[in-house]
């Protein structure tokens, strides 16, 4: 019977080896990402604290505004791409 | 981290030149297209060799991944570098994330001289260059525009002493 979903991923250990390795390495670039955001705050906020006591908190640019949404939306659009391209491959080539 | 002194003031606050930021991107860019060849090479030896196609689709995985993050990782880093110059002295911000934190501090009580070099076709072309004190005791690379800074560091120096 035809599935959407291909199901032989759970038909030899190969592939399941291959799932769970995928799927940790997913997890633990999310998590880079979420750890490397939050040192990145903490220290634009040490920099952001050290211009204020100088009086010139205007100058402070808001490093990051941009970069910070733009890296958390790739790591996500990456990490729910490739595991489509996993789970679909079979199916496209 | 370093701390505001008494009575001193912000002079100026200057990020590097965006120079810095091509060759990150130069290194991301090839890595990120042979990552795209793996994923490719995986795709076709889907049918062919499964067990092939899945190590390639790892390698491939891992690659771009490790690109992703450490491009981003530099970008975020150069993003929160910085020159800041008050009247007392000059320190030059420099993060890597979870790797490392550094300041170079220049103080004009111990530094009299600055020194301001464009050395190269691309350092004349795109304006920047090395600021160096007490002839190269302390020198700060990428700095835009290092004649302006040099003259106001000196006028620092001069209005301090």
């Amino acid at each position: 019977m035809a599935t959407w979903f291909p199901t032989d991923f759970f038909s030899s250990p190969g592939m399941l080896t291959a799932l769970v390795i995928v799927t940790v390495v997913e997890i633990l670039s999310v998590g880079l990402m979420i750890l490397n955001a939050h040192v990145f705050r903490e220290q634009a906020g040490k920099y952001k604290r050290f211009l204020a006591e100088l009086g010139g908190e205007e100058e402070w640019g808001k490093p990051g505004s941009v970069l910070l949404p733009l890296y958390s939306v790739v790591t996500v659009v990456v990490t729910l791409i490739t595991l489509i391209v996993f789970f679909f491959q079979s199916y496209w080539f | 981290m370093a701390t505001a002194a008494n009575n001193e003031r912000l002079v100026l606050v200057t990020d590097e030149h965006w120079i810095k930021y091509v060759r990150p991107i130069a290194v991301a860019v090839l890595l990120i297209a042979i990552s795209i060849a793996l994923f490719v090479a995986a795709g076709v030896t889907a049918y062919s060799a499964p067990v092939v196609a899945e190590v390639l689709f790892i390698a491939a995985l891992i690659l771009l991944l490790f690109t992703h993050h450490w491009l981003f990782m530099v970008l975020l880093s150069e993003d929160l570098d910085r020159i800041v110059i008050t009247n007392h002295r000059l320190i030059r911000f420099h993060y890597y994330l979870i790797f490392s934190e550094d300041s170079l501090e220049v103080s004009f009580d111990k530094m009299k001289t600055v020194d301001a070099r464009k050395q190269g076709i691309l350092q004349n072309l795109f304006h920047y260059g090395t600021l160096y004190f007490e002839t190269k005791l302390a020198s700060i690379p990428l700095v835009p525009h290092p004649n302006t800074v040099s003259r106001i560091i000196q006028e620092t120096m001069h209005t301090k002493s």
